[in-house]
C-alpha cells in the first residue's frame, strides 16, 4: 500500500520523490527532536510566566483573573481560590502561547523555506544538474513544484508535528476552529507565494553568492516591518502579503478584554477601514481571508509566468511583451482599488494627493522591476545583431532592434497603459488645483522611467559580466542618491528644492514650482533621453559592425584555408 | 532509396557576444549512422551538439530531428524524448545511489512500471554496473560514473544519441568498454553523434565523420569515401630474390605510384588501389615467381588524413 502510494507520487512528480529520497532517517529524527523540544521549551517558558504564590501578599499579574473586589477599588490584584492559589486566566495564557507559536511559525516557515529553496537552486545551478533536468520532457511546473514541496519538507515536518499543540492552544483560547483553519489556509497559500518568489529569485540570482541569506533576510525584515503597518496608504497592499495579518482577527475572536492583550495583537481600527474599490476588505476575518487569497493567487500566477519563462529559456526576458501589458493592467487595477477609500481614515484627512504620491512611487518601483524583467541577456540581442549579416544596413538593423527586441518599445506601451489608468484617476479624484501639477509630475516620473530603460539597454549592450547587478546598482543610485543629496543641499535653501524636478519625486515641488521651471526640467529630461537613445543606437551600430567584422574575418580565414 | 535523415540542420549559427561559435552549419546525418565530429578545441563541436540537444538556442538556423523541426518557442516535449545527450562534464547527484539516480531519470522520461524496472536492469547490464546498483554515486570511479551517465542517456531509448567527448579522461580499459557499449547501441539501431579527440576510437566506431574548424563544418563524408579520397595505401614488400625483378614487376602495375627502399630487399610502395587491387598485385608478383617473404598492406589513418587536410588535431 505504502509502496503504491510512493510509486504513484514519484510518477506524478519525480522531482518531489527525489527531494524526499535525499532525506535521511537521522535528519528526520533530528526534525522530530527539534519540533518536540521546541514545543516543550515553549510550554515550559509560558508555564514559568504563571504567578507563584509564596505568601498571601496581594500581587497583580497578567495571567491572573483579577479579584473583583480589588477591581472595584481600582487595584488590580490576583484572585485566589480557597486554597490560596491564584486563579489563572487560562484562556489568555493559551492565547499568548497560540499567538507566539503562530508568529514564530510564520517567520520560520517563510524565512527558512525561502533560504532552503534559494540555496538548493543555487547548488543545482552550480553543479550543472538543473540544466540536465531542463533537457527532460518534464514541464517546468512539475520540476519546480516538486522542489517547492520537497526542498523544505523537513521544515514542513517540524511544523506539522507542532500542529496539535497549536490547535489545542487555539481552541483553549476559545478561537473558533474555522478561524484557526483559515489561518492555516492563509499560511499555506502565503508559503506558496513566497516559495514561488524564492524559486524565481533562485533561478535569476545563481551568480550571487549570498542570495539565500539576502532572500530570507528580506522576508524577515518584511515580516518585522509588517508589525508597524496599517498606514492607510498603498503600503497596506504590500502588507496584505503577510500571513501575520490574520492573527489579530483570531485574537479578536476570543472576545477578551483588550486591556489584558498585548498591544500589538489588538486589531487596529485602520485595519477595519482597509478598502479596495470601496469594498471593506479589512472589516472581518472572512473579507481579509478572501482578499489575501485573491492577492496571493494573482501574484503567484505572475511569478509562475516568469518562472516558466526563466526555467525554459534562461537567457530570454522573464515576461513576454503581451504578458507585461496584462501585468501592468493588473497592477494598476490593484493599486487604484486601494486608493478608493471610504470613510474617515488617515488618507482622507490629507486628501487624495497623499494617495497619488504613493501611486507614483509604486509605479516607479514596478516599472524599474519591469525593465529588469524585460531586459534580455546579451544573447537575446545577438539574435538581431546576426540578422545584420544579411541586410548589412545599420538603419534597418536599428529598426529591427526597435521592433523585435527592444525593451524601450514595450516599456513605452506599458507607460501608455499606466497613463490610461492614472489620468482619469487624477481628473476624477484630485482637486482642480492639484490636477495640473499632478499631471506634470506624472510626466516627469515617466520620462525618468524611459531614461532608465535606455540606460539599461546601454548597460546591457556594454557589460557582459553580471549586467543585472550593474542595472540594479544604477537604479539604486539614480533613485535614492538624489533624495539624499537634495535633502542635504536643501536644508538651508529653498532654491535647491527645484532640483526635485529632475528626480522621479517631482510631485514634492510641482505645486510650488513655476511652470517655466517645470517645462525646463521636462526639456532637460527629453534632451537626456535623446542623447541616451543616440548613444544606444551608436552602441548597437558599433556592435553590429564588429559582429559583421568578426563574421567576415572568420569567413576569410576559412576561405584562405 | 535514400535513407531517412536523423539530423538535418540548415544554416545553423550560434554567436556568443562577438564570437561566432558555430557558423552556418548544414549538417546531415542519416538514421542509424555513427557520426564522428572532430576538430580542434574551440572549433564549435560542443556548441553544435548542445544546440542539437536543445541545451542551447541557435542564434540562427533550423534543426530537424527525424524530419520534425525543433522550435525555439516550444517545449519540444516529444523531441526531447527522442534525444539522449551526454555532455562532457556529466553532472551527477553524488548523494543518490546508482539505482535511485536512474529511477529518478526514468520517471522524468515518463517510464512507468513494470517497464521502468526492466529497463533499469537492461541499462545496468549494458554498462556493467549491476553490482554497483546500491552504491552511492560518490563512491564510483570516473569510468563508472561515465558509464552510469551513458546508462542515464540511453535509459529512455532515444533514437538519437549525442555524446560529447564521452571517453575523455578514461583509461584504455574503460575506453574499450565504452567503445563496446557504443557498438551495442549502434546495433540496436540508434543514430549516434559522437565528438572526440581520440581519432583511433572514432575510426573504429564511426560510419561517417565531420570536421569542424572555426565554427564551420569543413568536411562531412562517409568514412569509406574519406579513406578512398584522401587515404593512401602503402604496401611493405620484402623479397629474398632479385630486387630489380621486383621493381620491374612493380613498374608494370599502373596503380603503383612510387616506392621507397626501406632496408636491404625491403620496399615501401605507394599504392593507389583498393583491397582487390592489392590482391591482384600480390597475385601478379607470385605469378612472376618473386620470392616474397612479406606483403603487408596498410592505409593512412584518420589522424593522418586530418593532418593532411591542414588541421591540427590535439589528441
Amino acid at each position: 500500500m505504502k509502496i503504491n502510494w510512493i510509486e504513484r507520487l514519484g510518477d506524478k512528480n519525480p522531482q518531489f520523490l527525489r527531494e524526499l529520497q535525499e532525506l535521511q532517517f537521522s535528519s528526520l529524527l533530528f526534525a522530530v527532536a527539534i519540533s518536540f523540544l521546541g514545543q516543550f521549551l515553549l510550554f515550559i517558558f509560558y508555564q514559568s510566566q504563571l504567578p507563584i504564590s509564596y505568601d498571601s501578599t496581594p500581587i497583580s499579574h497578567k495571567f491572573c483573573i483579577n479579584d473583583p473586589v480589588s477591581e472595584y477599588e481600582n487595584q488590580l490584584y490576583c484572585l485566589r481560590d480557597n486554597a490560596g492559589n491564584f486563579v489563572i486566566h487560562w484562556q489568555l495564557w493559551w492565547l499568548n502561547l497560540f499567538t507566539f507559536l503562530s508568529l514564530f511559525g510564520i517567520a520560520t516557515l517563510l524565512a527558512g523555506g525561502v533560504y532552503l529553496l534559494v540555496n538548493n537552486l543555487a547548488t543545482e545551478q552550480r553543479r550543472g544538474t538543473l540544466n540536465f533536468i531542463r533537457l527532460t520532457p518534464q514541464s517546468p511546473q512539475t520540476i519546480l513544484l516538486g522542489k517547492l514541496l520537497g526542498v523544505p519538507s523537513l521544515l514542513y515536518f517540524v511544523f506539522i508535528l507542532a500542529i496539535p499543540l497549536h490547535l489545542w492552544a487555539g481552541l483553549s483560547a476559545k478561537i473558533p476552529l474555522l478561524l484557526i483553519l483559515s489561518f492555516y489556509l492563509v499560511l499555506i497559500v502565503g508559503c506558496f507565494f513566497f516559495y514561488s518568489a524564492a524559486i524565481l529569485f533562485g533561478l535569476v540570482s545563481s551568480s550571487l553568492k549570498l542570495a539565500s541569506w539576502l532572500a530570507s533576510g528580506t522576508v524577515l525584515l518584511f515580516l518585522l516591518a509588517n508589525h508597524y503597518s496599517i498606514t492607510g496608504t498603498l503600503v497596506d497592499w504590500l502588507f496584505l502579503f503577510s500571513p501575520t495579518q490574520i492573527v489579530p482577527y483570531l485574537v479578536e475572536a476570543t472576545h477578551l478584554n483588550s486591556n489584558s492583550i498585548d498591544g500589538w495583537l489588538i486589531l487596529p481600527s485602520s485595519l477595519y477601514s482597509r478598502h479596495w474599490f470601496h469594498i471593506q476588505i479589512g472589516s472581518n476575518a472572512t473579507n481579509l481571508l478572501m482578499s489575501s487569497l485573491l492577492n496571493y493567487s494573482l501574484w503567484s500566477y505572475w511569478v509562475w509566468q516568469a518562472i516558466k519563462q526563466c526555467y525554459s529559456k534562461p537567457k530570454k526576458p522573464l515576461l513576454t511583451k503581451k504578458q507585461s501589458y496584462f501585468l501592468v493592467v493588473c497592477f494598476e487595477l490593484v493599486m487604484i482599488g486601494f486608493t478608493l477609500v471610504k470613510g474617515d481614515v488617515p488618507a482622507w484627512k490629507e486628501g487624495m494627493i497623499y494617495h497619488y504620491r504613493y501611486l507614483l512611487i509604486f509605479n516607479l518601483v514596478m516599472f524599474l522591476a519591469l525593465i529588469m524583467l524585460m531586459t534580455p541577456s546579451r544573447q537575446g540581442i545577438n539574435w538581431v545583431r546576426s540578422s545584420q549579416k544579411h541586410n548589412r544596413n545599420g538603419q534597418q538593423f536599428v529598426q529591427n532592434l526597435m521592433r523585435q527586441d527592444s525593451v524601450l518599445l514595450t516599456i513605452g506601451v506599458n507607460l501608455a497603459i499606466a497613463f490610461a489608468f492614472l489620468i482619469p484617476w487624477i481628473l476624477f479624484n484630485l482637486e482642480a488645483s492639484d490636477q495640473i501639477p499632478a499631471l506634470l509630475s506624472l510626466l516627469i516620473c515617466y520620462n525618468f522611467i524611459l531614461i532608465c530603460a535606455v540606460i539599461t539597454q546601454i548597460i546591457g549592450l556594454r557589460i557582459t559580466q553580471k549586467p543585472a547587478l550593474w542595472i540594479t546598482g544604477t537604479f539604486g543610485i539614480i533613485t535614492i542618491l538624489p533624495v539624499i543629496v537634495i535633502n542635504l543641499l536643501a536644508r538651508n535653501s529653498d532654491e535647491t528644492s527645484m532640483l526635485w524636478l529632475f528626480t522621479p519625486y517631482a510631485w514634492a515641488v510641482t505645486k510650488s514650482a513655476s511652470q517655466v521651471n517645470i517645462l525646463f526640467a521636462i526639456l532637460i529630461q527629453w534632451t537626456i533621453l535623446g542623447l541616451c537613445t543616440l548613444q544606444m543606437r551608436h552602441d548597437i551600430k558599433k556592435l553590429g559592425e564588429s559582429a559583421s567584422k568578426a563574421l567576415f574575418t572568420e569567413s576569410n580565414l576559412h576561405s584562405k584555408r | 532509396m535514400a535513407r531517412e535523415l536523423a539530423v538535418r540542420t540548415c544554416g545553423l549559427t550560434k554567436q556568443f557576444d562577438r564570437h561566432v561559435a558555430v557558423n552556418d552549419v548544414d549538417l546531415q546525418i542519416a538514421a542509424g549512422e555513427v557520426y564522428g565530429l572532430i576538430g580542434p578545441n574551440g572549433a564549435g563541436k560542443t556548441t553544435l551538439i548542445r544546440m542539437l540537444a536543445t541545451a542551447e538556442e541557435p542564434t540562427q538556423g533550423e534543426i530537424y530531428i527525424h524530419g520534425d523541426r525543433l522550435l525555439l518557442d516550444q517545449s519540444n516535449t516529444t523531441l526531447k524524448r527522442r534525444l539522449g545527450y551526454l555532455p562532457d562534464d556529466f553532472p551527477l547527484y553524488d548523494n543518490l545511489t546508482v539505482w535511485d539516480y536512474l529511477d529518478y531519470f526514468a520517471r522524468l522520461y515518463f517510464l512507468r512500471e513494470p517497464r521502468r524496472t526492466q529497463r533499469l536492469y537492461e541499462v545496468l547490464e549494458l554498462v556493467q554496473l549491476q553490482y554497483k546498483r546500491k552504491s552511492l554515486i560518490a563512491t564510483l570511479s570516473r569510468g563508472m560514473k561515465q558509464r552510469l551517465s551513458l546508462a542515464r542517456t540511453v535509459l529512455h531509448e532515444p533514437i538519437l544519441l549525442l555524446l560529447d567527448e564521452p571517453v575523455s579522461g578514461l583509461d584504455p580499459v574503460a575506453r574499450m568498454q565504452f567503445r563496446e557499449i557504443i557498438k551495442v547501441l549502434q546495433e540496436a539501431g540508434m543514430t549516434i553523434l559522437i565528438s572526440s579527440h581520440v581519432l583511433s576510437d572514432l575510426a573504429e566506431l564511426c560510419t561517417s565523420v565531420g570536421i569542424m574548424e572555426l565554427g564551420y563544418l569543413v568536411e562531412s563524408a562517409r568514412l569509406q569515401d574519406l579513406y578512398q579520397r584522401l587515404s593512401h595505401r602503402h604496401i611493405l614488400l620484402t623479397t629474398l630474390g632479385d630486387f630489380k625483378q621486383l621493381q620491374a614487376e612493380l613498374n608494370n602495375n599502373s596503380l603503383v605510384k612510387a616506392w621507397e627502399v626501406m632496408a636491404e630487399k625491403q620496399l615501401r610502395v605507394d599504392f593507389d588501389g583498393d583491397e582487390e587491387d592489392c590482391a591482384e598485385l600480390l597475385r601478379s608478383l607470385i605469378a612472376a615467381n618473386i620470392p616474397l617473404t612479406e606483403f603487408h598492406c596498410t592505409q593512412e589513418d584518420l589522424e593522418t588524413i586530418f593532418l593532411k587536410l591542414g588541421h591540427q588535431q590535439a589528441s
